[in-house]
């Protein structure tokens, strides 16, 4: 008896160790102090709670450790005039602040929201009991990484302004490596960039074009808005809405530094729109997309829809009456402005709704279930 | 910065309820301070004018408070509103202030358009805007608008974005004309069609209810009045070009006479110089005459002997032609560049 109990004693340390270590290999870098955050443009979860902060204005890409907040429940959040609230807490106008950003850990359900301030300000929230707290940024334990420009050095015109802008547009983690949409105000092309986590000396800036044709007549580059790693079968995937409404796919492992990739587009999302956020959403077996978009209702999509469809809407559609890619469902929820998944089958968001008020709340799962 | 050393003082305001305290505050745009003979622990700052009865519902304003001897100073997450109203409360005392925007605040204007020309062609694609200092990011797009000559404003005319793009401290905005709707062949194109008819009249229009970094409006619209030309469907040819160069032992400038609209994002920064013994001129590039000529203004006087003007390929025409390549391409035609790269030789005399 007693070398059983040593042995299941010997066993939890050992767990214990594994997931101590793991904690410990990706903070190993981690300093403490002020990552210096001047903007937060995006924002994504990677493991052990480490929150990945797309920075334009610093061009950077910050890691902060934010494993202190415990675990909550917020599958009942519900915060009501979010957009007056945070003018109140900031003592300025609603036109004077921009959300710019909202996710959820999925390690504890905690709810964070960044806001622009007009003087430049960036500014993160955590939703707790229904309430805003802010996250302060100023010393926190982080790791960062500056995004350098593949063109070494940057001309700047007679009054030594620079010009060139580039805007972290969505950013994602998986397997080790932060994916990264932008958009520049130079070229209108789809850099997309992967980055290995841990930040390495040695890092590789994969600027990746990806393009897509359209109705194979005019090759189009164009940049993407939000994206999704998922995977399909056994193989790794990117979903990515563009800014010209098609949603394309294209897989991860095939994306290499400098190469120029042909996604397969799979639908259209509709003219005079742009897609927003899109997320993965599970309701029993059963895996969907979720699109939030500025023109257009909350879209559905079925996963198991989109990995049978095999065409391609880059080639143009010969057979009369057939559907253009893969059929989406718009959803009664309209003016969604933010969009996350939460928990094992929900979905979380911040919707300007018919009477004005800008709500944080949860999606009703009845409408993701069969 | 004027400002912010301009502190106001305020004596003896409003004190409702609670104990009738005489006090003296200091506040400015980015704190309030209060002095230590109020004994002051705790400083809770709302905005707006509140009641003791609407407090009890407000949320406080979020910030840093730090006690001393002489003072307890409460400094916010940003800085207060001009023209705002605020309710302080502390030690049981309620007290409101507003910080008054001085009457000689320089509003923010439009300093400059690009493409400055008055003919632009129907598939432009960017618009820049420069302010006089930082605006307000948020919602930035909304105050934007192009409008016909008939007074209608066009919808879906410019791309949305959640992170505008703005450069230069805050006072660069670019503004992307719907890609979706200026490319054939996209949906947004085929559906809604281009946003511009050629040989019509638009107006850019930039309300005055636009606010700078601050939250103050400007002081008056801005409008851009523009013509429209036929699609530049062709590449910027650089060999169409016409150089005017400098006299040695001078810095006078170089002249490229391009006579058609670069963009002005991209011309600036695509071109380098270089000596005969492959050294880069330093100096700066600059769009003129209606962004149809560029003009580099160097830092040292100009060697007489031969240098080259190395061009990127990436250089763009206002409607996102480059030197290799359409912006919306026939990938059914040949669309080899003949050249492989750009450059263009001059002598200095």
């Amino acid at each position: 008896m007693k070398s059983l109990i040593a042995f299941i004693i010997f066993l939890i340390l050992s767990f214990s160790s594994i997931i101590a270590n793991s904690d410990a290999a990706l903070k190993v870098d981690f300093v403490t102090g002020n990552p210096e955050i001047t903007s937060i443009n995006a924002m994504t979860f990677g493991p052990e709670s480490i929150l990945f902060i797309g920075d334009s204005k610093s061009a950077q890409i910050v890691a902060v450790d934010l494993s202190a907040h415990t675990k909550v429940d917020n599958s009942k959040v519900k915060i009501d005039q979010l957009d007056k609230t945070i003018a109140d807490m900031l003592g300025t106008q609603i036109d004077q602040i921009q959300i710019t950003d909202m996710v959820v850990n999925q390690e504890n359900n905690n709810i964070y929201i960044s806001v622009t301030h007009s003087s430049g300000t960036p500014i993160l929230f955590r939703v707790e009991n229904n309430a805003l707290k802010q996250i302060s940024l100023d010393d926190v334990s982080f790791s960062k990484i500056s995004l350098v420009d593949p063109i070494s050095k940057e001309s700047k015109d007679r009054r030594g302004r620079e010009l060139r802008k580039w805007a972290v547009a969505d950013i994602k983690y998986t397997k080790g490596k932060i994916l990264l949409s932008g958009l520049s105000n130079k070229e209108f092309a789809s850099t997309f960039r992967t980055i290995d986590f841990p930040f390495t000396d040695k890092q590789e800036y994969g600027s990746l074009e990806i393009y897509h044709a359209a109705h194979g007549k005019f090759e189009t580059h164009a940049p993407i808005k939000t994206f999704l790693p998922t995977t399909m079968g056994d193989t790794s995937y990117i979903v990515a809405a563009y800014t010209c409404t098609p949603l394309v796919v294209f897989p991860l492992d095939e994306v290499k530094s400098g190469k120029h990739h042909k996604g397969r587009t799979v639908a259209e999302l509709g003219s005079g729109n742009s897609p927003l956020d899109i997320v993965e959403v599970k309701s029993d077996d059963t895996r969907y997309l979720l699109i939030a978009n500025n023109n257009r209702p909350l879209m559905r999509l079925d996963f198991k829809d989109l990995e049978a469809y095999k065409g391609s809407l880059t080639n143009p559609v010969t057979i009369k009456g057939a559907a253009e890619g893969v059929n989406y469902v718009n959803m009664p929820f309209v003016n969604v402005q933010q969009l996350d998944a939460y928990g094992a089958n929900g979905y979380v968001l911040i919707q300007r709704e018919s009477s004005g008020n800008l709500a944080l709340k949860q999606g009703r799962n009845w409408w993701i279930q069969k | 910065m004027k400002f912010f050393v301009n502190f106001f003082l305020l004596q003896i305001c409003i004190c409702i309820g609670y104990a009738q305290e005489v006090s003296d505050f200091i506040t400015n745009k980015n704190f309030i301070a209060i002095k230590s003979r109020d004994a002051t622990k705790s400083i809770r700052v709302y905005k707006d004018y509140l009641s003791k009865e609407q407090l009890s519902q407000a949320i406080p304003i979020i910030g840093k408070t730090k006690i001393t001897d002489k003072e307890t100073r409460f400094t916010p997450i940003v800085p207060f509103n001009w023209n705002q109203a605020y309710t302080v409360i502390y030690n049981s005392t309620i007290e409101h202030f507003t910080i008054e925007l001085p009457s000689d605040y320089k509003h923010l204007k439009v300093i400059s358009v690009y493409p400055s020309s008055k003919l632009v062609p129907a598939n432009i694609l960017k618009w820049y805007v420069r302010f006089s200092k930082p605006v307000n990011e948020a919602s930035i797009y909304d105050h934007l608008h192009f409008i016909t000559k008939k007074g209608d404003t066009l919808s879906n005319a410019t791309l949305f974005l959640k992170n505008p793009l703005i450069s230069e401290q805050g006072k660069l905005l670019t503004i992307w004309v719907e890609p979706g709707r200026q490319k054939r062949a996209l949906k947004p194109n085929q559906k809604l069609g281009p946003v511009f008819v050629p040989e019509k009249e638009y107006t850019l229009a930039i309300s005055k209810t636009i606010k700078d970094g601050s939250g103050i409006t400007m002081n008056k619209s801005f409008q851009n009045i523009f013509m429209i030309s036929e699609a530049d469907r062709t590449k910027p040819n650089i060999k169409k070009w016409k150089l005017l160069p400098p006299k040695k032992n001078t810095r006078f400038h170089l002249e490229i006479q391009t006579n058609e609209i670069l963009d002005y994002g991209s011309a600036t920064h695509s071109f380098s110089i270089l000596n005969n013994r492959n050294s880069r001129i330093e100096g700066q590039w600059e769009l003129k005459n209606q962004d149809s000529s560029l003009v580099f203004s160097p830092n040292q006087s100009w060697e007489s002997g031969t240098y080259k003007i190395i061009i990127n390929p990436q250089l763009e025409d206002t409607a996102g032609n480059n030197l290799e390549r359409l912006f919306d391409q026939d990938i059914k035609k040949n669309n080899q560049s003949p050249q492989s790269t750009f450059q263009i030789h001059f002598t200095v005399n």
